[in-house]
């Protein structure tokens, strides 16, 4: 017998149920298994650890009665999907920006996934990527995705950060630059922080009652560049930037903290910056195509932290 | 192609069972373009559905199928009445890719995806509030509109590049054949005429894009591949070899970037072999890093040299408060 057969008769058995089915209840009831006791329990075992995998929310059980032996049901409102009541021209337009955008890795048959369970995942035919004058590419992470569904379930997130281990309270994820950030509320700090997420030293662990707290509305847009990314009292520094680096410089800086163009076309930027290391790896990044000219102590700084290389 | 798995047959065939159940016999063309799948799949998939119920498998507990004149219906089906809810996985590969299209130039006016966004983000649990972000880079506005222009009709592009790596301005001819945005930061991918090859440019890099009145025809082969971002960090086997050692603060390093071995020194430390075909790039490595990284094998003056010519640049000017004429 196929297997997928015996799968597909196992989830109807187990959402049908109005109480949770034993091993001897399957045995009996599933076509498939074996009928030796121990070659069962492999194969149960390993379909029960499949659909788990594949987000069945395969729930164990006591049932009443004389037995105290474990039962398994899959409860209905833990299986299904709400409907987000799509129009067609809505999953169409969901289904484009899949074409558009290419995710990396065995992320693409999670979005497969989804869009079929959505009602769809073909129809964009031709007008695919090749036929498109823009695309974009798209890297996401398995710590994205466990922060996602905390957020979505309001769970409390544990995990090393810096060298301390964290609890967190998980409001938003943003993707800037090709790494994930996630803000939040740090119980420990009693604050709200911004962790960026490759940076985490273990991985993320819902943990606790779902519904554990409400997200605030978003304070701010996005994540702040490494200079803002400190603890230190803010402070204004003043940047200047040869002129064939001026662009590059413009789009790192933003284009509102240009401050002046010289008239060799070298441009000088006021920063704010919280966050000494984070300003000084941006500035040494254009090499000596940049200095910092002001306040002296930061360019004090750099003197030194150049000299201790030489 | 590999054959899929039981388990991919699974997910699969209980997304299309609720939607086949919902509607009025679809054709079996549309289900198979709706859900990617072949009709010969579809077909053993719905054919193995037959067997398929509840206990005591007596016919009125059984999935009835009828596939007849290119149509099929399903029936019996109620506790597949709806799909499984989306893994945390897939809920956030769709929100995600939704968001990043939603930034792209051009598409802040589609509306359709707005709303279905908005719909998702409820039916998440995300209620209205915009859990996920993705922003792309702030590369000018005009410049990406007049490059977009070039590529639909096909003009040649005079460019003005700065070369990261080997820190230099080159100036050339291009064929400009498609923007891309890989991680947050936009490329043009084109046929640099100096070169004599594809290139990738860095819009953010680019200092001048003058259309030419010259037009370009796309080669015969589609040059339109899929997305790699090997493409854009993609070490030569010719390239320079570098061995560093890292302190704990400079693990990143080794987490960051490709690299042919790492080997774990014990106390957070770690020993990386990396290739870098440009020495600007592993000069500015070496200089944000600090005393945190050692060169081991390769040029261990680097670090040293770039140091000295920047601090050339401090000691010319000492005292320099600036900006305040």
């Amino acid at each position: 017998m196929d297997r997928l057969e015996r799968l597909v008769n196992l989830v109807a058995a187990l959402i049908d149920t109005n109480r949770p089915l034993t091993r001897a209840d399957i045995a009996e009831r599933i076509d498939g298994y074996s009928s030796d006791p121990s070659a069962f329990r492999r194969n149960f075992e390993r379909d029960k650890e499949l659909l788990r995998q594949m987000g069945f929310p395969v729930v164990t059980d006591v049932p009443e009665g004389p037995s105290e032996e474990i039962g398994y049901r899959i409860p209905r409102e833990l299986y299904e999907l709400t409907d987000p009541g799509l129009e067609e021209e809505e999953l169409t337009a969901i289904r484009l920006a899949a074409t558009a955008v290419h995710l990396e890795g065995d992320w693409s048959d999670a979005l497969v996934a989804a869009l079929r369970k959505l009602g769809g995942a073909g129809g964009t035919g031709d007008a695919g990527a090749h036929g498109l004058a823009q695309a974009g590419e798209l890297r996401v992470d398995a710590s994205a995705a466990t922060a996602f569904a905390a957020i979505a379930d309001r769970r409390k997130l544990s995990f090393t950060y810096n060298g301390r281990l964290r609890q967190v309270e998980p409001w938003r994820l943003a993707y800037h630059r090709g790494n994930w950030y996630l803000s939040g509320f740090d119980l420990g700090a009693g604050e709200e922080r911004l962790f960026r997420l490759d940076r985490a030293g273990s991985d993320l662990t819902a943990d606790g009652d779902p519904a554990a707290f409400h997200i605030p509305p978003a304070a701010q847009a996005g994540p702040a560049p490494p200079w803002l990314l400190g603890d230190e009292t803010p402070r204004t520094a003043l940047v200047v930037v040869d002129s064939d680096n001026a662009a590059l410089a413009r789009a790192e800086f933003g284009v509102s903290t240009q401050k002046e163009i010289r008239p060799d076309g070298s441009v000088v930027f006021e920063l704010t910056f919280t966050s000494t290391p984070g300003l000084r790896s941006a500035v040494l990044g254009y090499l000596d195509h940049a200095e910092v000219v002001a306040p002296p102590d930061l360019r004090t700084h750099i003197v030194e932290w150049l000299e201790s290389l030489v | 192609m590999r054959p899929p798995t039981a388990g991919e047959r699974l997910g699969r065939l209980l997304a299309i069972v609720p939607w086949i159940a919902a509607h009025e016999g679809p054709t079996v063309a549309e289900v198979c373009s709706r859900f990617d799948i072949t009709e010969k799949d579809l077909t053993a998939d719905l054919n193995l559905l037959f067997l398929c119920g509840v206990y005591p498998f007596t016919p009125d507990v059984l999935i009835d199928v009828t596939i007849a004149g290119g149509r099929v219906w399903i029936t019996m089906a109620d506790y597949f009445r709806r799909p499984l809810k989306l893994t945390s996985r897939e809920a956030l590969a769709l929100v995600a890719v939704g968001r990043f299209y939603l930034r792209m130039p051009g598409a802040d006016a589609n509306v359709a995806l707005a709303s279905a966004l908005a719909k998702l983000a409820r039916a998440l649990g995300l209620g209205n509030d915009e859990a996920v972000d993705i922003e792309l880079d702030s590369t000018p506005p005009d410049l990406l509109a007049r490059l977009r222009e070039a590529v639909a009709r096909r003009s040649k592009v005079d460019l003005t590049y700065y070369s990261f790596g080997r820190d230099a301005t080159t100036r050339r001819v291009v064929h400009p054949w498609k923007l891309l945005n890989v991680a947050g930061y936009w490329y043009l991918s084109a046929w640099c005429e100096t070169a004599q090859a594809e290139r990738v440019f860095r819009l953010d890099r680019i200092l001048e894009a003058a259309q030419t009145s010259e037009t370009f025809e796309f080669p015969a082969s589609s040059p339109a591949r899929p997305v790699n971002p090997a493409v854009f960090f993609n070490p030569a086997d010719t390239d320079t070899s570098w061995v560093l050692e890292l302190e704990p603060e400079a693990r990143w390093i080794a987490e960051r970037y490709p690299n042919e071995e790492v080997v774990d020194l014990g106390e957070g430390r770690l020993r990386v072999r990396l290739r870098a075909a440009e020495r600007a790039w592993i000069e500015r490595l070496l200089l944000r890093a600090g005393a945190s990284v050692a060169v081991i094998e390769g040029d261990t003056d680097v670090a040293s040299d770039a140091a000295r010519r920047v601090l050339r640049r401090y000691k010319r000017n000492p005292r320099a408060t600036g900006g305040d004429k």
